[in-house]
């Protein structure tokens, strides 16, 4: 058994306990045992004497009845009950010393032995019929026998007085003994209740602030902490595997609150993506919106195509015949992809109609690098921007009113710019025009519309630039990357 | 808090442990002195002590007499030296067969020497022969000789006692004395005692004066006032008390004090001890006749050693004695 464990210091605690209590009985027991010892021990002498009385009482007996008799069962009583007197009288002191009670004993001792000395001559003489010799013997053993019982009476008083004496200072100790084992056994009951409870409170105390601990945690307070606890023994295991779940919980609240923060960033990007389709569903539906019954318009300019054919009107003819061409391009749905080449011819069809319509009010300048004719770009992106510069940057003007209109090949892009000389845009305006959250119609929604439809199409990797100031005229450049596979997909 | 607990908790353990062992000592004390107590006699315990060459019995009469102090200590005051250890028998003075008993005990017991004080029971001779047909070397002491010469025996004389006390009264009274003379218990006519018939020839000297009466006080630590107010009530006429032991002189002595008749009754006491020395000094007491029962002790120690170095047996000794008067102040 560990002595580290909790069962462990509970049974040394109970045996530490047991042991104190065993130590009070056993000393207790030893103590009345020694008083009782003593007790007999104070009259042991008086006793020795009262059996040697005896003893020499029956030898005397036995003799006289010897005498009296010549009987062979006294006789046999005689060896007995001198024979034990002999032993008994062995106890005897036997030596000279300067001690009355001593000296007492070898005169006893002596005394019996001329008193069996005279009694065994007696028999002898009883045995050999010398009636004068046995009678003789007979009275000096009496004699003898007298001053052996003088002897032991005074040896009795002597031994008695001397175990009251010895009694009196035991007497007087004893109530000492007694209260101080008394105190003793209740000492040792309380230090085993304070040992009880104090070893209880420290094996409970840590688990009470463990449940307290618990119970925090349970709140969903992981901020309160374990006191350090560094016992080895179950408790304290207990006690660091709960410090370590609770550390464990706490990291692993963190984590789940840095994921959170993760995927509320990505809910945030996921909704602006929302809000750029919903933007664009918008922008959809304004050009929806513009189209006004394009296939009725359509057919209709073919017909009219047809009858300025037949009626050989010839410049009634390409007007209707480009118009048609235009209005078929502008009605291309606006997700759709266009090579650059074709969004040059739609805006050259639509500087033809606004040549028509304008004569020499604008001039417009096409240069195109045709390393980017093939590039893909969202349909209707050039045309318009060449109706905003026309219909807000040139408005005011009468005459010189120009359009510049340019496709440059760069490395990894393409750029389109369409610039003209008109009133510009004071830099607020483009930034707000720049910004997603512009929904102002001051320059109209075309411009918006293609700089949204750039950025969505791209997948943020193409933008609008606006190059200009208040009456510097107004460049739009359009940077398109050239498209990363995946993109149109 | 747990700490202090703990540590609390050894302390109670250290104090309990303290009270344990001082319970422990307790009993062991208590204990050892009993059986100390018991071990004095024990039968248990034969074999401590030293052990002597002889074994000798005193047997004197169970009195507060000094003079048997003085003989005690006479014969135990060289007997350690000479390997001798004094066992005492103290018999009643008023039953005087029990020193009979107790010089019966002592043959039996096969001790090597008696000492016996004995009055004048007769019976001197007949123990000498059973002692030696004992081969107990025997030594009878005492204030009385025995007839026949008292070969062995070893005293103060009686007679020579009551001589020097009637020289004493005569010395201050002269014819005019008028004694009462108060004797020990042991004897019978008063007037037969040795003392008696000392002071009777010290008288002859004055005529005129003359012994009044002469009483024997009873054993007893009263028996001195008793007889000296009986005496001196049924003899107004006695102006001086003669007294044969030392508590018979000083029972008188208080009598005399008692009754106011300091200097007008003089005493002539015998031996000593504080309170006879203190009354001598202060004058009630006008001499005392003290015997040398010390030096009585030692010679019948250095008798029994004769005997048991198997030299002639001793020829009587008296040991004498000297008086004991008022010391004058130096002038």
């Amino acid at each position: 058994m560990r002595s580290g464990t909790v069962r462990g210091k509970i049974l040394a605690n109970s045996t530490l306990i047991l042991v104190l209590m065993a130590a009070a009985s056993l000393y207790s027991g030893f103590a009345s045992l020694e008083l009782a010892r003593s007790v007999e021990v104070l009259f042991r002498n008086n006793l020795e004497m009262e059996q040697l009385q005896v003893s020499l009482d029956q030898t005397e007996a036995s003799f006289s009845e010897y005498l009296r008799t010549k009987s062979s069962d006294s006789l046999k009583d005689f060896i007995k009950s001198s024979s034990r007197l002999t032993d008994q009288s062995s106890d005897l002191n036997r030596d000279i010393h300067d001690d009355e009670i001593l000296l007492l004993q070898r005169d006893l001792s002596r005394a019996f032995d001329t008193y069996l000395q005279v009694a065994a001559g007696g028999i002898q003489a009883k045995r050999g019929r010398d009636i004068p010799g046995y009678a003789e013997r007979f009275e000096t053993a009496e004699r003898h026998a007298s001053s052996a019982r003088i002897l032991i009476a005074d040896l009795k008083d002597r031994f008695l007085s001397q175990s009251l004496q010895a009694f009196s200072l035991y007497r007087s100790l004893i109530p000492e003994v007694l209260w101080s084992n008394a105190a003793l056994v209740l000492a040792a009951a309380l230090l085993g209740f304070s040992l009880l409870v104090g070893y209880s409170r420290r094996l409970t105390d840590p688990l009470s602030r463990l449940a307290e601990t618990a119970q925090a945690v349970g709140r969903g307070d992981f901020q309160t902490s374990i006191p350090p606890w560094e016992s080895g023994d179950e408790i304290g295991t207990l006690a660091r595997t709960f410090f370590q779940m609770q550390q464990s919980v706490r990291q692993s609240f963190q984590d789940l609150r840095a994921r959170a923060e993760v995927e509320k960033t990505l809910l945030e990007e996921r909704m602006r993506v929302l809000e750029l389709k919903h933007r664009l569903k918008d922008a959809e539906l304004l050009a929806l919106q513009t189209q006004i019954n394009p296939h009725f318009l359509f057919n209709t300019l073919s017909a009219g195509i047809e009858l300025a054919g037949a009626e050989e009107a010839v410049r009634t003819e390409a007007f209707l015949e480009n118009l048609a061409v235009f209005i078929r391009y502008a009605l291309t749905p606006p997700d759709r992809f266009m090579v650059v080449a074709d969004e040059i011819e739609c805006v050259n069809r639509y500087i033809w109609l606004l040549r028509l319509r304008f004569r020499d009010r604008y001039a417009f300048d096409v240069q195109v690098d045709p390393r980017i004719l093939g590039v893909e770009v969202p349909a209707l992106i050039l045309q318009p921007l060449v109706e905003n510069s026309v219909s807000h940057g040139l408005a005011d003007r009468e005459r010189g009113g120009k359009v510049t209109i340019r496709g440059i090949w760069e490395t990894g892009r393409a750029i389109l710019t369409v610039k003209d000389n008109g009133a510009g845009m004071g830099a607020l305006d483009i930034d707000n025009l720049l910004s997603e959250n512009d929904k102002s119609p001051i320059h109209g929604i075309g411009l918006r519309n293609v700089i949204r439809r750039i950025t969505l199409s791209t997948n943020g990797r193409g933008k609008v630039e606006l190059v200009g100031g208040e009456g510097e005229g107004l460049e739009v450049r359009i940077l398109v990357p050239f498209p990363a596979e995946g993109d149109q997909a | 808090m747990r700490l202090p607990l703990f540590r609390a908790s050894w302390l109670f353990v250290l104090l309990f442990g303290l009270a344990l062992a001082g319970a422990t000592v307790m009993n062991i004390i208590l204990i050892s002195q009993t059986r100390k107590a018991l071990d004095e006699g024990i039968l248990g315990n034969k074999t401590s002590g030293t052990v002597f060459q002889y074994h000798l019995a005193l047997v004197i009469p169970d009195s507060q007499d000094s003079f048997f102090d003085g003989l005690r200590e006479g014969v135990a005051g060289g007997a350690a030296a000479a390997g001798v250890a004094v066992q005492i028998f103290r018999y009643h003075a008023n039953v005087p067969d029990e020193a009979e008993t107790y010089f019966q005990l002592c043959l039996t017991s096969r001790v090597d020497g008696i000492i016996l004080y004995a009055g004048t029971d007769g019976r001197m001779e007949s123990r000498r022969d059973q002692a030696a047909e004992d081969d107990v070397a025997f030594i009878p002491v005492g204030t009385l000789a025995p007839p026949l010469g008292g070969q062995g025996f070893i005293g103060s004389s009686s007679l020579l006692q009551g001589i020097e006390s009637g020289n004493q009264l005569t010395q201050r009274l002269g014819k005019a004395a008028r004694v009462g003379l108060l004797l020990t218990s042991d004897g019978e006519n008063p007037l037969d005692d040795p003392v008696s018939l000392g002071v009777s020839v010290a008288l002859q000297s004055f005529p005129g004066a003359k012994i009044v009466q002469a009483a024997r006080a009873q054993p007893g630590i009263l028996s001195g006032e008793e007889a000296a107010s009986a005496l001196l009530r049924e003899n107004p006429s006695i102006n001086v008390l003669v007294c044969a032991s030392a508590p018979i002189t000083e029972g008188a002595a208080q009598v005399v004090v008692d009754q106011g008749r300091v200097g007008q009754v003089q005493i002539i006491g015998t031996d000593r001890s504080p309170t006879i020395d203190r009354l001598v000094d202060k004058g009630v007491i006008a001499a005392s006749i003290v015997r040398d029962s010390r030096k009585m002790g030692a010679e019948a120690l250095k008798a029994f050693l004769s005997a048991g170095n198997g030299k002639p047996f001793v020829k009587p000794v008296e040991v004498g004695f000297t008086v004991r008067v008022r010391q004058e102040p130096p002038k």
